[in-house]
């Protein structure tokens, strides 16, 4: 379980999350949204240990998060940097051998649905294929918390498509809890369970996306489009 | 990539499709449904959805699921018999209330309907 | 034990351009030398000469392979930290298995500089005044150990820098980090200094005290003798660097 208590993030010129409190169960997709400088790379970052709050507290599955959570959390960045000199293989080979939970089957299997030669050299991949490398490394690992931060940005249409498609076969919803953040909601919109928006560094809503459509007959683009605007109370 | 209505629960859209499958007969009685994972990929859709839609879909005695086999159409032909109905007054339904937003009165559609069903008849007898 | 060999294995890789370049660096400051030695002089004599003389230059520099080394493979790092820091991995493992390959690294450039080292003393006939093959190797060996030393020392506290100005990076950003990075270095090695200068500090160090090579008392690098306590000190210093480090990068260093 992720949960974070009256947690801020301040940056050198800014404010990045205002005291945000927050408890996410296993067992769903959940995407953050919101506007680019809103606070969801943070958000993920936050969860993976990689920077640390200002104030408050995170914890996943009870543990204080430092970057040595990684033993229970799967970050996937949404830098495309990589270990140049790598092939795809190798890099998996090692991922394997760094995190104890890295299914190296599972990896072979995701890996050939994405459609990924093995002993192409990292450098010389396009970013369509670093960004499916990205979801093979990630979602090969059975671990009980995987972040994707803009796992669809920059990709074409077809990438996107299998990127998705990769994301349903392999995640593991009877153990693991999902946050996606994206710009794309259209391309994510049937897979999620829940949506998390982001404004000005503040959650200004918390939805199961079925009851949204089913109580206020909203999609998420319009739901998002008039909490933003102001015009439907922010329900958390 | 996936035609669903945004605004409206998918699981709701994914359960009409299915019955619309059973009822076309793209689904026999007792054939087993795809998994839930399976189901989730072909259709792009969360696997907690697809099997809230099995779920839904087993409260209302269309499929039936075996532990450890999977989930059937029912076999019950009164079953079939009422999903048809059924089908066939929600298609009703909907083309009615948009006849009638209009400003059609009843008499019209029901000429306009026999009207069609006359000109059309070739056509549809021929398939 | 497999995953330190794979990340160590990665680490070797990660840092072959360094060792590659400081390899042709070294041919090429050897040749460069025995060049200029043979133009200035009359023949293959001085040439010789020239390349002794660079290579005990180019031993005496290892002192500050490993900071290199280092430098080299955390900057290439930097755009990487979403990789490299989240790994379960505690910071004296992600780190060691740098240090360990920049020494394996170090080893095969120092190695090549000591045997050319010796291959002219041998083909000019040229041992240092009172010295036997004997002890000029013991004594080298023991320079050569001292040379370790000092290169995995600076290394060190590069490393604690590096990973002092990585945990204000963020939040301060890059200028100010610098200079509050440089102050902080300048006021350690400056508090240190004063330290050394104190009687408690030569009650604490002196003891030990075993007689130093003549080559480095020759050149007044040494006057005499060397005591072991020193040896601790700088041991001591050396693991409160490392544990400093391998703190700030586990709980405090900001992707």
């Amino acid at each position: 379980m992720i949960k974070f208590e009256h947690v801020g993030k301040r940056y050198l010129k800014k404010v990045a999350l205002k005291d945000i409190n927050l408890e996410l169960k296993p067992g769903k997709i959940v995407g953050l949204i919101g506007e680019n400088g809103s606070g969801k790379s943070t958000t993920l970052k936050l969860i993976a240990g990689l920077i640390q709050p200002t104030s408050g507290v995170v914890t996943v599955n009870g543990r204080r998060v430092t970057r040595r959570i990684s033993e229970h959390v799967a970050y996937l960045s949404e830098l495309d940097e990589f270990y140049g000199f790598f092939t795809v293989g190798e890099m998996i080979a090692f991922f394997a051998s760094q995190y104890p939970d890295f299914n190296r089957e599972k990896a072979e299997e995701i890996r050939r649905f994405m459609k990924l030669a093995p002993d192409s050299k990292i450098k010389n991949l396009s970013k369509g294929n670093r960004g499916r490398l990205k979801i093979v490394l990630t979602l090969a690992r059975e671990v009980p918390v995987v972040l994707m931060d803009e796992p669809l940005s920059g990709l074409d249409p077809m990438v996107r498509d299998a990127i998705v498609k990769g994301l349903i076969s392999f995640i593991d919803l009877e153990r693991q809890i999902v946050l996606i953040t994206t710009h794309e909601i259209k391309e994510v919109e049937t897979i999620l369970d829940e949506v998390l928006l982001i404004k000005g560094g503040e959650i200004i809503g918390h939805k199961n996306v079925e009851e949204l459509r089913d109580r206020e007959n909203l999609g998420l683009v319009e739901w998002m489009t008039k909490v933003y605007a102001g015009d439907c109370p922010p329900t958390v | 990539m996936t035609d669903f209505d945004s605004a409206t629960p998918i699981y709701l859209q994914l359960a009409e499709r299915i019955q619309r499958q059973i009822v076309r007969g793209d689904l026999k009685p007792g054939e087993k449904l795809p998994s839930v994972r399976d189901m989730g990929v072909q259709s792009g859709v969360n696997p907690n959805t697809v099997q809230r839609t099995y779920r839904e879909l087993e409260a209302m005695g269309i499929v039936e699921t075996r532990r450890g086999q999977g989930t059937f159409v029912s076999e019950n032909p009164e079953v079939l018999q009422t999903l048809r109905e059924s089908l066939k007054r929600a298609e009703i339904s909907r083309f009615v209330e948009g006849m009638k937003a209009m400003g059609f009165s009843d008499a019209e559609i029901i000429a306009g309907l026999k009207d069609h069903l006359t000109e059309a008849e070739g056509r549809y007898e021929d398939d | 034990m497999n995953t330190w060999w794979q990340l160590s294995k990665k680490e070797f890789r990660l840092g072959l351009p360094a060792f590659l370049f400081t390899l042709i660096g070294l041919v090429a400051v050897l040749t460069l030398a025995f060049y200029l030695g043979t133009r200035a002089g009359s023949g293959d004599h001085e040439g010789l000469q020239a390349v002794k003389a660079a290579s005990l230059l180019l031993i005496t520099a290892h002192v500050l392979y490993l900071l290199c080394y280092m430098v080299y493979s955390l900057q290439s790092e930097r755009k990487k930290l979403h990789l490299w820091l989240a790994s379960p991995l505690p910071g004296s493992v992600l780190l060691s298995a740098k240090l360990a390959n920049g020494l394996l690294a170090m080893t095969v450039t120092l190695s090549i500089s000591s045997a050319v080292g010796l291959i002219t003393t041998a083909l000019l006939h040229d041992l240092p005044k009172g010295y036997t093959w004997g002890t000029l190797i013991a004594n080298g060996g023991f320079i050569i150990l001292n040379i370790y030393l000092m290169s995995i020392f600076f290394a060190l506290c590069f490393v604690f820098f590096w990973m002092i100005y990585r945990m204000l990076l963020r939040r301060l950003g890059g200028i100010t980090s610098g200079v509050i990075t440089g102050l902080f270095a300048w006021l350690l090695s400056y508090l240190t200094n004063l330290f050394e200068k104190t009687e408690l500090y030569h009650a604490i160090v002196r003891w030990g005290k075993i007689s130093s090579p003549s080559i480095l008392n020759q050149t007044g690098i040494s006057s005499g003798h060397i005591y072991l306590g020193v040896y601790i000190w700088y041991t001591g210093i050396a693991v409160v660097l490392f544990a400093a480090s391998c703190w700030i990068l586990d709980k405090k260093v900001e992707v």
